[in-house]
């Protein structure tokens, strides 16, 4: 079950991409993510898709992997593309058959909002898969710090981001022992009606809840036994530093982001 | 039922940069009817195995024989048919518990593969007392249990469908040692009176020699050794090798052999064996 999905993993490795200041490296997703929807024209695609591949290709993880991780992703990509040139009726009618008409625009769109998305989960699932979670937390933590200044409890909100990108392969590992227990008794997930689908889920559901909160619970015991008691004066064992290979990567980044800016429209 | 392993290998996250291989062509025979232990270190891939026994995972090259059902990495339509004949108490199996009422989720494996329920349920009380539990427990919430009732009940639940293998997976991991010793008392009794075929996983040596008729040692996904457990357990230098021990009573029979210089016969080694060897020893000297 979790063999198809990547989103979220870390793949350890020594990459370039790999080493990068995680602080960095979500700034440049963030602002990524922001300028996809102001893509309009050819060029300025063609622009982010060879800083998405690009990087992809630094990463030295392999091509075959992502692509096959990005499965399930796959079928929202078709889906919004299929929508699209059902429901868009602009521009000029391309094809028409039994009443239906196809759009030039239709396509356009369709594409442009596919390639979108595309791009939009490749450059995330890129930061996970060669960022670790404990980094991407330091990272938030120190992206959010100027916050505390409004009194906004920014070491509180990345513990409970550490505390459950922590848990999740936990609980995926739970869920996998739990739905063999089950399927050993015979429960069965993967034929019958919708509705005698949807009822097998119960079965898996309540066990993973009972251990989620008993777990919950030895994690706040075991927190307060070692004298945990939040974000005031606490150091840290790895500090974030900015490096040389970091002000390159930034460099570079904000020279694409000049060349996606003239070609913008 | 007769289960027989043919060169089976299998990879956890086949094709991903995770790949690990956890079986290397495992090749073995579990002869119907017998009571087979299969001990080796964490890791060794004791728990992969027992998840073919009843194609909840398919092995990635080679085949797996159970009775008429065969398991290799093609697809197979028969896997229900093949869970209602295996049945399998996983480690910590009370964590499967979910239903509203002890007696409801003893029932659910039964309402899954479709029995009888109304005969299934006049079998309760004979199930409950064979698992130790008093018959009072069936209206209540399994949650409001101690961890050994649960266990117990979690154990109902798989025996209940009279499988004619019952794969157990460290089933006295985390009890008290009188609860452990009631357990397995609990499986010999089903296992002679069923005449089902048992398969035990145990890091406890003692179990094995106490109860099973062949034993399998597994080292890093490889068979090390399969045989009688006296004939086995006398190869000390080999299972330390691999991070095992040997029971107490071979320990300690050894130790003797060592000090006093009296030899202990195998049929010897046990409880009764060594203090009668003792005894003989201890009247001899005193004659001379």
């Amino acid at each position: 079950m979790n063999q198809s999905l990547i989103i979220g993993q870390y793949v350890p490795g020594e990459s370039f991409i790999h080493r990068l200041d995680p602080r960095l490296k979500i700034l440049i997703v963030f602002i990524f993510v922001l300028v996809i929807f102001s893509a309009e024209t050819w060029m300025s695609f063609m622009t982010l898709f060879t800083l998405a591949i690009g990087s992809a290709i630094i990463s030295r993880i392999s091509v075959s992997y992502i692509l096959k991780g990005l499965k399930p992703v796959w079928f929202i990509i078709a889906l919004t593309f299929i929508l699209h040139i059902f429901l868009t009726r602009e521009g000029n009618i391309l094809y028409s058959f039994w009443g239906v008409n196809l759009y030039d625009q239709a396509l356009i769109q369709g594409a442009n909002i596919s390639a979108r998305l595309f791009l939009l989960i490749l450059m995330t699932t890129l930061l996970t898969l060669t960022t670790t979670p404990i980094s991407i937390t330091d990272a938030v933590e120190a992206l959010l710090k100027p916050l505390n200044k409004l009194r906004f409890p920014v070491h509180e909100l990345a513990l409970m981001m550490s505390i459950s990108l922590r848990f999740i392969p936990t609980l995926m590992q739970e869920m996998d022992k739990i739905s063999k227990a089950q399927a050993s008794r015979g429960l069965d997930l993967t034929t019958g009606p919708i509705k005698e689908r949807v009822k097998a889920i119960i079965p898996l559901l309540i066990p993973l809840f009972i251990s989620a909160f008993k777990r919950a619970e030895d994690l706040a015991l075991a927190m307060e036994a070692r004298g945990y008691r939040g974000g005031e004066g606490r150091t840290k064992l790895r500090e974030l530093t900015f490096q040389k290979v970091d002000l390159l990567a930034a460099i570079v980044f904000i020279g694409i982001m000049i060349v996606f800016w003239l070609t913008r429209t | 039922m007769d289960i027989t392993f043919k060169e089976v290998d299998y990879i956890y996250q086949y094709n991903t940069p995770f790949e690990h291989q956890a079986l290397h062509n495992l090749s073995f025979h579990i002869p119907s009817g017998s009571f087979t232990a299969i001990i080796g270190h964490t890791g060794s891939g004791k728990s992969t195995l027992i998840q073919h026994l009843n194609g909840l995972i398919k092995p990635i090259q080679g085949e797996v024989t159970i009775g008429e059902f065969t398991l290799s990495s093609e697809k197979n339509h028969q896997v229900k048919d093949l869970r209602k004949h295996v049945g399998v108490v996983f480690q910590y199996p009370e964590h499967q518990l979910f239903e509203e009422t002890v007696k409801k989720d003893i029932l659910f494996g039964p309402k899954n593969f479709g029995f009888d329920l109304d005969r299934k349920e006049d079998e309760l009380a004979d199930v409950l007392n064979n698992v130790g539990l008093p018959v009072d427990v069936l209206d209540r919430s399994p949650f409001e249990l101690s961890g050994g009732q649960m266990r117990r009940v979690a154990i109902a639940g798989v025996i209940v469908l009279e499988p004619s293998v019952l794969v157990l997976d460290e089933p006295t991991a985390g009890l008290d040692p009188l609860g452990r010793s009631q357990m397995l008392k609990l499986f010999s009794h089903l296992h002679q009176s069923r005449q089902q075929t048992t398969v035990l996983v145990t890091h406890h040596m003692e179990d094995a020699l106490a109860y099973a008729d062949q034993v399998i040692v597994m080292n890093q996904g490889k068979v090390e050794m399969i045989g009688e457990p006296k004939e086995l357990f006398k190869k000390k230098e080999r299972l330390r090798d691999i991070g095992l021990d040997i029971p107490e009573v071979f320990e300690c029979a050894n130790y003797i052999e060592n000090k006093l210089g009296v030899s202990v016969n195998e049929c010897q080694s046990n409880m009764e064996g060594i203090s009668q060897v003792l005894v003989d020893f201890v009247k001899a000297g005193a004659r001379s």
